[in-house]
């Protein structure tokens, strides 16, 4: 499990750090996907990339990791649905061209494969990592521990 | 406990959009660089209108005018005109360079080497009724030229919005 949260935290690190430093980049390729409503593209831009990460070092830190794993799988299946529209719709999303190019589809696919492989990595941890201790780590735990003295 | 994770998880994400938008408001009055949340974007939502050529085939990649035009702003992307000659010289999309589809033996010589593999390349012909620019465009990507690109109806659908032409001169006057 430390495996999988290091690195899932490390490549959404990753990931955040040039959509940081390079806002109006992201912004960009936001724009070039043709789905988010224009107003809107900016402030998406802007958020995002903190959410990758917080989650991701929380993730690594081991600090409140099922919370981080379910915002990161959400923002996994929000990323999935929308590369999913995006190479049903046939847009090549670096140029920014509507093109029905068959080179295209394949770079997206291979997105999506990535995506899904986060994906269920994300869901592991969400679903079966265990807190090592700590009050209230088990569940139905805080009764029994008092009947011990 | 499930509930705690949600809480958590929206947690997260807003401490995260708070430091975001505190970064990027700084970021704004530094002027480094922040976004300003209130310019949208223009809307390029609307599925355009694509035509499709009567001999389209899978694998081909086709290219409205406004994609054209994108690339055409980006600088990076050249232009092909596969008309005849004369048709180029009196008037073609600004910087395109003459490949007449019906005399590429004789130009390619001379165009094969503006060519690059990693470069968008635009084939475009007249109106709907020509399309050299998909046979042309096939035959780059053929020979290796992946990012070639048909611009079915070019040299009409430019003209007529009114984007950067220029004239050939004529070397006889």
């Amino acid at each position: 499990m430390l495996i999988s949260r290091i690195v899932l935290g490390t490549i959404f690190i990753y990931a955040s750090i040039d959509k940081i430093m390079h806002p109006l980049a992201f912004a960009q390729v936001i724009h070039h996907y043709r789905l988010t409503p224009p107003d809107l593209i900016n402030f998406f831009a802007v958020i995002l990339p903190w959410m990758e990460l917080l989650a991701g070092l929380l993730l690594i830190i081991g600090y409140r990791v099922k919370g981080s794993s379910l915002l990161i799988s959400g923002l996994l299946i929000f990323f999935g649905a929308l590369l999913t529209i995006t190479a049903i719709r046939g847009i090549n999303v670096a140029c920014g061209c509507f093109s029905t190019s068959t080179a295209v589809k394949s770079n997206l696919v291979l997105r999506i494969i990535e995506d899904i492989g986060m994906l269920l990595l994300g869901l592991h941890i969400l679903l079966f990592y265990k807190r090592k201790s700590g009050a209230g780590a088990e569940v139905g735990s805080e009764k029994s521990g008092s009947g011990i003295a | 406990m499930r509930v705690r994770i949600l809480r958590d998880a929206i947690l997260i994400a807003a401490i995260a959009a708070a430091i975001g938008l505190a970064v990027n408001g700084i970021r704004s009055f530094a002027a480094l660089g922040g976004l300003p949340l209130d310019t949208p974007w223009p809307d390029n939502r609307q599925r355009v209108e694509l035509e499709f050529p009567p001999s389209y085939e899978e694998g081909d990649s086709l290219l409205t005018l406004e994609d054209a035009y994108n690339l055409y702003l980006g600088g990076k992307v050249l232009f092909l005109d596969a008309r005849d000659p004369i048709e180029y010289e009196e008037g073609h999309i600004k910087g395109a360079i003459s490949l007449p589809f019906d005399w590429m033996e004789e130009y390619w010589e001379d165009v094969k080497p503006l060519l690059d593999p990693d470069r968008e390349i635009i084939a475009y012909c007249g109106g709907i009724d020509c399309e050299f620019s998909v046979f042309l465009a096939r035959d780059l990507k053929y020979q290796g030229f992946e990012k070639s690109y048909i611009f079915f109806g070019g040299w009409l659908k430019w003209s007529e919005a009114g984007l950067p032409v220029e004239i050939s001169e004529s070397d006889n006057d």
